[in-house]
């Protein structure tokens, strides 16, 4: 070429020359014109309405109540054509095929609209399901936030099984089929041999009795939940008053409602309990919050009694004391309801149990209900306001206010406890208990504005022919140490698997983090490597995490919009099922393309469980001889698996009862009712079903006095009946002079949840660092400002974190969200580089680890442009490596309230998230803990394991229950 | 010596090179650049070091929706309607089979994105025999749906800015131009509206000739907001909020009513005198020809209608200022 100016052939000729050269790509249609399926690869694209075709108009009701008021008509579902708000101020139609499912974030089960595109079958969006009885249309950020998670650009799209090491990071993909029949064969062959070889430990199941079926069938006692890291404090104190193990205040029409925690904006039932509390305040509801921390929900209560952690009981026996003083509770509801006769008959002479009031036992010896006010009084004369404002550090003025709140609701106290202090405190299922007992007091208890039980107001229907109990007890999970636990210490399986207690063949992690979220990480890590105890891992996950990392098989299980599942919740005073559903999956069978397996229409390879677990179950017994497989047969040809249409239509024709009849008025069979609805109310509203049933405890009366406490190794006045326990972080167990501090770990946020939503970018923007709350006086001693560096030691290491200095925190106490601080180990693989961190696992060898942080948050290439916008570095610190477990002796929780030995300034060798642990400490304080409980091999009043009475996830017969013959360490 | 100067290169081989850059082109219009992309228009020079996908990105959003519309319709149709062209380019799409997914808003099948991925189709099908050399399917479409408003298109974008994209259109139209010179049969010329005696018709007022202004098949040329907003500031006027018609309308009733109308006139002027000029240069630099030659016709008639617009309040009308009954007082002849 001369020297001149480049002429215009020259310029487009060198163009033409440089896309032709070898590698550049591109030669892929522009536009496809038909379905495809983009997610983990691509933006999804989304097809647009004839011009002809207009928008139809939202439905406008006025429901009167908290129900969504415009909504698309359900009549136009099949077919809803808008203008797309992206769009804007262009007007250009849309073609949705509108199919609902149920959120699969949190366990609150909400209604989700998918909006299914009907040209590619892409999502749009997820919106809110107007039908849904519990979420009424409306959502929390994480609903819609589904989308994010379905078109993460880091999902896991295939099957992998490891190759080289655990935890080496190698994978190779592999079909379905090998996966099935290599898990299926290592089943059978444990299943051969023994009835507590397998092991599926769940997370937070989102679904109602579908997997708990499977396991049954499977004979085996394989079930392990999450529950005794987050609910089993307050079970159990539910538990010993009526059955029940989970409280339903009708929040809506309370008159006071009286919350202890944030549970306004991230309680239990987050959204439907939300939208009824707001409902509630703005017909003139007052709400009372106990809470360390100023919250959302405390800035919005009318009362914020900022209490020491563990100090709740006293306060609400304070309450409970003022109301007995006064005989302003409901004599009529507690002499009806209560067993008070049983407290007179059996509770004095036990140990701190006062005597009989002298004037008690009229002339024929019968104790007389006005006996029973006497004692009543006696019991709980001693808790007072002054004492209550000591102990818990809050203002007496803002005590009797509450007492006077509580007093003028009459029956209707909505109340509700949940993670915060029956969780963090040793002794914390008192803290339900004495809650409870202000229902009580109140005769709030299944009324209107009161508090029922989750029985009341959630619907599970019967599953699709139930296989019988299976006889097998598994010590790994309800070991002899806790006959009371609710339910499996599934914390502990580490430091059993540690201490010898034996050893799982099949280990199934089904949407669940163990090793980031449980306490003691490290112990988890030392469990998940080594292959002598855990045998084959495998984990069932839609996203990476940094258990499945150590797993032998990572399985793409799908998101709210991939699978089915039937659930309901307590989510107000009604029962209603909700149906997930695969979207794709619907909206193509509507259009008339059948699919066979859900993993046709989900992304990539991504499956569901319902079908998986059918097709595992049919290969573990291929020839029937286990008597698994009948329990997987189709009812309309038993040499075939059953599908979920078979399974479903059963369930929904045979078990709801009302579904049927709702479905024929619109010339639906039940299956396509829930199909077209995603959800049923069965029941608008369910007031006071003990009146025709009784309470679901021994004595079918509400248990002021527990028999089963004092029976099964816990006599004393303060487990027989509801009264404070010492917590082990009340305030004379923390050494504030020597600059001790109480850790407050886990509290949520509204826009989180654990381990699920680092895939989701909208969620990360809003939350994506925990720093450590500190009060101004706490950071001042210590010297550190709001951004700078503190390291936290605990009882087994410490970890660094940022301080937000800030006064709604109590002088004394550090806290930290919940969700945060997710990591790891290869810079390309197992997370999103924007919601995880880089890091580098080292060992001592003798129990020493170290977590340390190579690269923190940052914006990484995708298809998807935003990943190149992330703006944040900080992604929080794992702080629970570096919680030593505190396994209450009663309950089995893990008391989460952390001693914090020292908080100082960091050093200047200390990096943000930092964690050092030093699992030998670990099993030392586990040790501590395991000396507090009583075994049912020294307790047991029948030679039984468990009372019966109490419930366990899945009841194997009562021939299991026998206490073992060589109890571990016995 | 490069491709295009090479004799002896089989013309299948260059419409596979065109269909590619066609194809990269479409697909940054439609749906972005991501990574792989972003490293493609680095390869061919079509951003710098500096441009990142964030900066793409919001200049996409600046570009193209908020600034020019890249639709046939836009610059064609009398109503000036983004879709407008729906039909006339469907029937292109129709006779190479080419049934393209309506993938996102942008998707009205006159939107250039679109006209690219046909473009990338036919020039494809070229490269794989399946048309042949002497079709000609590919130059009556540049001609007819292409060509007759790019340079436009170019020009108006080019005056929001330096930037990726405004430089990605020049080097679009650079290459159509040339990929049409090697395409077979005579040039047609773009049919424009016809000359319109707007200022004669009684119900014309300051709104309908804001109307006009902005339609660019009358005006020949796009208003973009910056170019209203530049002419009132340069002119020390206001020109509010809302729509481009609320925009010029109201920068034109407020400069009736201020006496600058004037100085309007010549700022007018000066931007369709510039346009007409960047129009020659165009012609002269790729032969653009019969392409050109309307919109230049179209300049003319506009710039007569501002000259008009001084003599236009002597005539004897109650209010030819404005549609709605006025209360203001029209400047002195
Ligand atoms: S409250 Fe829970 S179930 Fe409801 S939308 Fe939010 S995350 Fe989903």
């Amino acid at each position: 070429m001369s020297g001149g100016p480049e002429t215009l052939a020259d310029k487009v000729g060198r163009l033409l020359t440089k896309v032709l050269r070898p590698g550049f790509g591109g030669d892929e249609p522009v536009i496809a014109s038909e379905q495809t399926n983009a997610a983990g690869e691509a933006l999804p694209s989304y097809g647009a309405a004839e011009p002809s075709r207009e928008p139809v108009s939202l439905l406008e009701v006025d429901h009167g109540d908290g129900r969504m008021s415009r909504y698309p008509p359900p009549e136009r579902w099949d077919d809803w054509v808008e203008w797309d708000a992206k769009a804007w101020p262009r007007k250009i139609p849309r073609r949705y095929s509108l199919v609902p499912t149920i959120c699969f974030n949190c366990e609150s089960a909400c209604g989700l609209l998918a909006y299914v595109d009907k040209t590619t079958f892409e999502i749009r969006k997820f919106e809110g399901n107007p039908a849904h009885p519990g979420s009424r249309g409306r959502n929390c950020a994480k609903g819609p936030a589904t989308h994010n998670q379905i078109y993460d650009p880091e999902r896991i799209l295939y099957p992998l099984k490891r190759v080289g090491a655990r935890g080496e990071g190698k994978w190779k993909r592999v079909s379905w089929d090998e996966a099935l029949d290599d898990i299926a064969a290592k089943m059978r062959q444990s299943r051969e041999r023994r009835r507590d070889g397998i092991m599926y430990h769940v997370g937070r199941p989102g679904e109602d009795h579908y997997t708990n079926r499977c396991i049954t069938a499977w004979g085996v006692d394989g079930h392990n939940s999450h529950t005794n890291i987050c609910s089993s404090g307050a079970r159990v104190g539910y538990a010993l008053w009526t059955g029940c193990d989970r409280p339903s205040p009708d929040h809506a029409n309370a008159r006071v409602i009286l919350l202890i925690s944030s549970h306004l904006e991230t309680g239990h039932y987050f959204n439907p309990h939300a939208q009824r509390i707001i409902e509630a305040k703005s017909a003139g509801a007052k709400i009372i919050t106990l809470d360390p921390r100023l919250s959302n929900t405390a800035a919005r209560s009318d009362l914020w009694l900022p209490s020491w952690p563990g100090s709740e009981s006293v306060i609400l026996l304070a309450i409970a004391a003022h109301l007995i003083r006064r005989r302003s509770y409901d004599r009529e509801f507690m002499r009806r309801w209560v067993n008070w006769d049983q407290l007179l008959r059996e509770g004095p002479g036990l140990p701190g149990m006062p005597d009989l009031p002298a004037s008690a036992a009229g002339a024929e010896g019968e104790l007389s209900f006005e006996d029973f006010e006497a004692y009543l009084e006696r019991l709980y004369g001693e808790f007072t306001f002054e004492q209550a404002a000591e102990a818990s550090q809050v203002p007496i003025e803002r005590i009797e206010e509450a007492a006077r709140l509580v007093e003028g609701a009459g029956s209707r106290l909505a109340t509700h406890t949940w993670r915060s202090a029956s969780i963090g405190n040793r002794g914390g299922w008192q803290v339900a208990r004495c809650l409870f007992f202000l229902n009580v007091l109140t005769g709030s208890v299944g009324t209107p504005g009161g508090t029922s039980m989750n029985a009341w107001n959630k619907f599970v229907p019967k599953p699709f022919a139930s296989p019988p109990a299976f006889e097998a007890w598994n010590e790994l999970q309800l070991p002899h140490e806790w006959p009371l636990a609710f339910f499996e210490m599934s914390f502990l399986l580490p430091h059993f698997l540690a201490e010898g207690r034996g050893t799982v063949d099949v280990y199934f992690t089904r949407v669940y983090n163990p090793m980031w979220i449980n306490p003691d990480g490290f112990m988890w890590l030392e469990a998940l490597r080594d292959e002598d105890k855990l045998g084959l891992h495998v984990a069932l996950t839609p996203t990476w995490n940094e258990s499945a990392w150590f797993a032998d098989y990572v399985l793409p299980m799908g998101h709210a919009g991939e699978r089915h599942d039937l659930m309901s919740q307590e989510t107000h005073a009604g029962q209603w099922i909700g149906f997930r559903q695969p979207v794709r999956r619907v909206a193509l069978e509507r259009a008339g393309r059948p699919v066979q397996f859900t993993h046709e229409a989900n992304p990539g390879k991504v499956w569901e469980e319902a079908e998986f677990w059918v097709e595992l179950s049919w290969r573990m017994d291929p020839d029937g001889s286990l008597g698994i497989r009948e329990w997987f047969a189709s009812p309309a040809d038993p040499s075939r698996p059953i599908t979920q249409d078979e399974y479903w239509a059963h369930v929904f024709e045979h078990s709801v009862p009302g579904l049927p009849e709702a479905a024929a008025a619109e010339e639906l069979s039940p299956l396509a009712y829930m199909r077209k609805y995603g959800c049923f109310e069965v029941l608008r509203s369910n007031y006071t079903p003990y009146e025709a049933e009784g309470f679901a405890t021994p004595s079918g009366k509400l248990e002021l006095f527990s028999p089963t406490m004092r029976d099964w190794g816990w006599p004393e006045r303060e487990h027989v009946i509801p009264w404070p326990l010492d917590s082990h972080v009340s305030p004379a167990n923390i050494d504030r002079d020597r600059g001790q501090m109480l850790l407050l770990p886990n509290f949520r946020l509204p826009t989180l949840i654990h381990t699920r939503s680092a895939n989701a970018k909208w969620l990360y923007e809003i939350s994506h660092a925990n720093p450590v709350w500190i009060h101004p006086s706490d950071a001042g001693r210590i010297g550190v400002q709001s951004g700078e560096l503190v390291r936290v030691q605990t009882e087994i290491g410490y970890f660094v974190d940022k301080v937000y200095v800030t006064e709604g925190i109590k002088p004394g106490i550090i806290a930290m969200s919940h969700h945060l601080g997710r990591w790891r180990l290869a810079s390309d693989m197992g997370g999103n580089p924007g919601m995880s961190a880089l890091a580098q696992l080292d060992e001592d060898g003798e129990g020493g680890h170290a977590l340390n942080i190579l690269e923190h948050g940052r914006a990484w290439d995708s298809f998807d442009p935003d990943t190149a916008r992330i703006w944040w570095q900080d992604v929080g610190v794992h702080q629970n490596l570096t919680h030593a477990v505190h396994p209450d002796p009663i309950s089995g929780a893990h008391c989460w309230l952390q001693k914090a030995l020292s908080v100082r300034k960091a050093g200047a060798s200390d990096r943000h998230g930092d964690v050092h642990v030093d699992t030998r400490k670990s099993m030392a304080v586990y040790r501590q803990w395991h000396a507090l409980t009583r075994s049912a091999v020294d307790h047991s009043p029948d030679g039984t394991r468990r009372p019966w009475w109490l419930k366990r996830p899945l009841k194997p017969t009562r021939a299991a229950y026998a206490l073992p013959e060589e109890p571990f360490g016995r | 010596m490069t491709l295009a100067q090479d004799p002896s290169q089989d013309p299948r081989v260059l419409a596979l090179a065109y269909s590619r850059l066609y194809a990269v082109l479409a697909r940054a219009l439609l749906r972005g650049v991501d990574a792989r992309m972003l490293a493609q228009l680095r390869e061919l020079d079509w951003v710098g070091p500096g441009d990142g996908l964030e900066q793409l990105a919001t200049q996409l959003h600046a570009t193209f929706e908020l600034g020019v519309f890249p639709y046939a319709g836009v610059f064609l149709d009398p109503d000036a309607q983004a879709g407008a062209c729906a039909d006339r380019v469907r029937g292109f799409y129709a006779r190479a089979g080419f049934s393209p997914r309506p993938v996102n808003a942008e998707l009205a099948p006159d939107h250039l994105g679109v006209e690219l991925a046909f473009m990338a189709f036919v020039s494809r099908a070229h490269a794989d025999g399946r048309l042949g050399p002497s079709s000609p399917l590919l130059a009556e479409f540049l001609d007819a749906c292409v060509l007759a408003y790019l340079p436009s298109l170019v020009i108006a974008a080019r005056e929001l800015g330096e930037g990726a994209w405004p430089t990605m259109l020049n080097e679009l139209l650079e290459l159509v131009a040339a990929q049409r010179a090697t395409l077979p049969g005579p040039r047609a010329a773009p049919s424009l509206c016809p000359a319109q005696a707007l200022l004669d018709d009684a119900r014309t007022g300051l709104r309908e000739i804001a109307a006009y202004l902005l339609t660019p098949a009358r005006s020949g040329v796009f208003l973009t907001r910056a170019d209203i907003a530049a002419l009132a500031r340069s002119r020390g006027l206001a020109r509010g909020f809302g729509s481009r018609l609320t925009m010029l309308d109201n920068l034109l009733r407020g400069a009736v009513e201020y006496g600058e109308l004037d100085k309007l006139r010549a700022g007018l002027d000066e931007l369709l005198a510039r346009r007409d000029h960047r129009l020659v240069e165009l012609d002269q630099r790729l032969e653009l020809g019969p392409a050109i030659e309307p919109w230049r016709a179209a300049i003319a008639r506009t710039r007569e209608l501002v000259r008009a617009l001084h003599r236009a309040p002597s005539r004897d009308r109650a209010d030819p200022w404005t549609s709605k009954p006025s209360t203001t007082t029209p400047p002195a002849p």
